[in-house]
């Protein structure tokens, strides 16, 4: 897809005027096509960059001290799942693609530049981050409350809107090549305990996952069992 | 690396069909405690759970829980 297209789509430009997404357009200094589990950049890292998902899958996620990998968030096509780095310029965590993906790079200064002169534009990536942050505090309430099921059940349904607002839904079937163990790490689960969560949602006809396609047969369950509420993701009218 | 099979047995059986590759048998023991949290999440009082590891076809583990309820029959000799 051309990257004027898949700019475009991206959540931050809902009410930018045309001369402030050119502006933006006009900063993405590189596109990059990586393959799948590419470190796009790690913690402890200096960023320079910001980057935006142009086509694939990322994830964000950080390491404990025991060795053990927590996704923190799965980043889709639109998602400038690093604009963090442009004020806090040591990485935090690790950002890596989950699947081939093509991203592009957004140079600090320039950004800076943009903002400087856009204030539309620094609102829009404010509300980025903060819709970053909607995310981040289900997942909390997610690993701290919410049964096995009940967390695999919300994690489909939230990358469903998500992906359905990009057009990447079809017939409640969306493309999602992660693996049981990958899913265990997001979701703080072993790898067989997601292997029991997914057989017993195929076999109660509510969900199925498989060769890299997820396939909602029962939302409405879904969506009752994962407690989901459709995320507020859109910003109010201007005043 | 070997490939380990889960089976829990109890109200609700569960088993890895196609089983699951892990590097050792450390690992394997790690993967059943996380298991823990299944019977965490869905003993019911009175309920017994039971989790067997696998290696190949031979057993290698097994974690037993058993719940009873007072006021429920206890079996002879408790």
């Amino acid at each position: 897809m051309p990257i004027d297209m898949m700019i475009r789509k991206v959540r931050l430009h809902t009410g930018l005027t045309e001369e402030d997404t050119a502006a933006l357009r006009s900063i993405v200094s590189s596109v990059r096509d990586l393959g799948a589990g590419t470190s796009i950049i790690q913690e402890g890292e200096i960023s320079s960059h910001c980057c935006v998902m142009l086509s694939g899958f990322s994830y964000r996620a950080k390491v404990s001290d025991g060795g053990k990998r927590q996704i923190l968030s799965f980043h889709i096509a639109g998602d400038m799942p690093d604009l963090h780095g442009m004020f806090l310029k040591r990485m935090d965590h690790d950002l890596t693609t989950l699947t081939q993906a093509r991203v592009g790079f957004i140079d600090h200064r320039a950004l800076r530049q943009v903002i400087s002169l856009r204030p539309a534009v620094a609102e829009a990536l404010w509300r980025e981050t903060l819709i970053d942050a909607v995310l981040f505090r289900e997942w909390i309430v997610s690993l701290g409350t919410r049964p096995a099921a009940a967390r695999m059940a919300y994690l489909v349904a939230e990358l469903r809107q998500r992906l359905a607002a990009i057009d990447m839904v079809a017939e409640d079937q969306f493309r999602f090549p992660v693996t049981q163990a990958k899913l265990a790490e997001a979701l703080g689960l072993s790898a067989v305990h997601v292997n029991r969560v997914l057989q017993s949602f195929r076999a109660q006809g509510i969900l199925d996952i498989h060769d890299s396609v997820v396939t909602l047969r029962d939302i409405e369950k879904i969506v009752e069992i994962g407690g989901f509420n459709e995320l507020n993701l859109q910003p109010l009218e201007s005043a | 690396m070997p490939t380990y099979y889960f089976r829990i047995s109890g109200t609700d059986p569960f088993f890895t069909a196609d089983g699951v590759e892990l590097s050792n048998d450390a690992v394997a023991w790690e993967e059943a405690r996380s298991l823990l949290r299944d019977a965490e999440e869905s003993l019911q009082a009175g309920e017994d759970w039971t989790l067997e590891v696998l290696r190949d076809q031979c057993p290698l583990f097994r974690i037993w829980l058993h719940s009873e309820k007072a006021g429920d029959t206890l079996p002879e000799g408790d």
